[in-house]
C-alpha cells in the first residue's frame, strides 16, 4: 500500500492545515471503510471519520513518532470513538442488517452489487469474535504489519499473531462450508 | 489464502459518500479553525506585538490630540505638559512652550469662572519662557538665525493681539495678564 510522504506528516504537526488536507484526503477512505465495517452504519460511519480527523489534528502537536505513524494514530483514535460508541448503545451482533444503509443512488443494479459485497465481507467476518475482527481487517485488508496492529489495539504482537491464527482457521472453516 | 484476497476486494469496494469527499475537508477545516487555539508562528507574533504598538501609539495621539485643548486644572493637562516635555527635550524648540502657555491665557481668561490663581501661574510661566528665547537670541546676536527669529516676533505679535483681544472682552483679568502683554511685545528696531 502506497505511504504518504513523512513531509506532509511533519508539516500537519506543526499546524500547517493545508498539509492536513493532504492527510485528510489521503486516509479518508480507509478510516471510513474501517469504520463502517465496524459499526455497520453509513451515516454513523460518516460522523466517526469525521471526528477521528478533528481529534487527530487535535492530538498531532503533542504525537511522539516513537509511538507510531499518523496511520497508525488516525486508526487508533476512530477505533477508540467505535469503542466509545459501542459503550453508549447496545452491541450489534455483525451478521445483523446494517442500520441506514440506504440506496441513494437511481442505479438499482449498482447499489445492489454493492450491497451484495458489503453483506458478504460482513457475513464473512461475522464468524470472528470482534477484537479479532479489526485485526484480520487491520492486518490483511489494510496491509499493516504487527508492530503497527499492536499500537492501534493496544496489544502485544505476540499476542496478535496468535489472534490472527486462530482467526484465519476459524475463517477458513468458515468459507469453506 | 485467495479467499482473504476475495474478501480484500469487497472490503476495498467501499467508498466514502460523495460528500464526505467534496464538503467533507471543509466541514473539518471550520471545525478545527472554531476551535484552535492560537498557534502563533514567529511572523503572525510579529504582527500581533506590531500592531499592538501601533494601536497604542495610536491611542496615545488620540489622547494627546484630546490633551492638547486642556488648560490647567483640566485631568488631561498633565499629558499635555509630559508630551510638551517629551518635545522640547527631543527638539530643543522651546517656542512650543510659549505658544502652549499663550492660548492657556487666552483659554482661561475666556472662561466664565476664571480660576486667577492658575492664571497667574499660566502668565508667569509664559513670561519665563519667552524671556528664556529671547536671551538666547540676544546672546547669539547677529548671527542668529534671522527667519527664526523673524517667526518667533511674528508669534509674539500675534500672542499680543489675543491678549489684547480678551482683556478687552474681559477688563477684569487685564490686570492679571498685563505681565503677558508686555513679554509679548515686539520692541522696533527703531527702539
Amino acid at each position: 500500500m502506497e505511504a504518504l510522504d513523512p513531509e506532509i506528516t511533519k508539516r500537519a504537526k506543526k499546524g500547517d492545515k493545508n498539509a492536513f488536507a493532504e492527510v485528510y484526503k489521503f486516509y479518508l477512505s480507509r478510516i471510513y471503510r474501517f469504520a463502517f465495517y465496524l459499526v455497520n452504519n453509513e451515516a454513523l460511519a460518516e460522523d466517526l471519520t469525521q471526528e477521528a480527523f478533528i481529534k487527530t489534528w487535535n492530538y498531532l502537536p503533542k504525537f511522539e513518532e516513537s509511538k507510531g505513524t499518523i496511520q497508525s494514530l488516525l486508526f487508533a483514535i476512530v477505533r477508540n470513538l467505535v469503542i466509545d460508541y459501542q459503550r453508549k448503545k447496545k452491541e450489534e451482533k455483525i451478521s445483523q442488517e446494517a442500520e441506514g444503509f440506504i440506496a441513494s443512488s437511481e442505479d438499482v443494479v449498482e447499489d445492489f452489487s454493492k450491497a451484495e459485497r458489503i453483506e458478504n465481507v460482513r457475513k464473512s467476518l461475522s464468524v470472528l469474535p470482534e477484537d479479532d475482527r479489526e485485526v484480520i481487517i487491520l492486518r490483511y485488508f489494510e496491509d499493516m504489519g504487527f508492530a503497527e496492529i499492536s499500537k492501534i489495539v493496544g496489544k502485544e504482537e505476540g499476542a496478535l499473531r496468535v489472534r490472527v491464527h486462530r482467526a484465519l482457521k476459524l475463517l477458513k472453516n468458515a468459507l469453506s462450508k | 489464502m485467495h479467499y482473504l484476497n476475495d474478501l480484500k476486494k469487497d472490503y476495498l469496494k467501499v467508498e466514502p459518500p460523495l460528500r464526505l469527499k467534496t464538503d467533507g475537508w471543509e466541514s473539518i477545516l471550520f471545525r478545527i479553525s472554531e476551535s484552535e487555539p492560537v498557534r502563533l508562528t514567529w511572523y503572525k507574533s510579529f504582527a500581533f506585538v506590531f500592531a499592538s504598538i501601533l494601536i497604542f501609539i495610536g491611542g496615545l495621539f488620540g489622547l494627546y490630540s484630546v490633551a492638547r485643548a486642556s488648560v490647567p486644572g483640566e485631568p488631561l493637562y498633565p499629558v499635555k505638559r509630559f508630551a510638551e516635555g517629551v518635545f522640547v527635550k527631543a527638539t530643543g524648540n522651546k517656542e512650543v512652550v510659549t505658544q502652549n502657555r499663550a492660548q492657556e491665557i487666552v483659554d482661561l481668561v475666556k472662561k466664565k469662572e476664571t480660576d486667577t490663581q492658575k492664571l497667574n501661574e499660566t502668565v508667569t510661566e509664559y513670561v519665563k519662557a519667552v524671556s528664556e528665547i529671547k536671551k538666547v537670541t540676544d546672546v547669539k546676536g547677529e548671527q542668529a538665525d534671522a527667519q527664526k527669529n523673524a517667526d518667533f516676533e511674528k508669534n509674539l505679535e500675534l500672542q499680543h493681539k489675543q491678549f489684547d483681544e480678551v482683556s478687552h472682552d474681559r477688563p477684569e483679568v487685564r490686570n492679571d495678564i498685563q505681565d503677558a502683554i508686555h513679554a509679548s511685545e515686539v520692541k522696533s528696531s527703531g527702539d
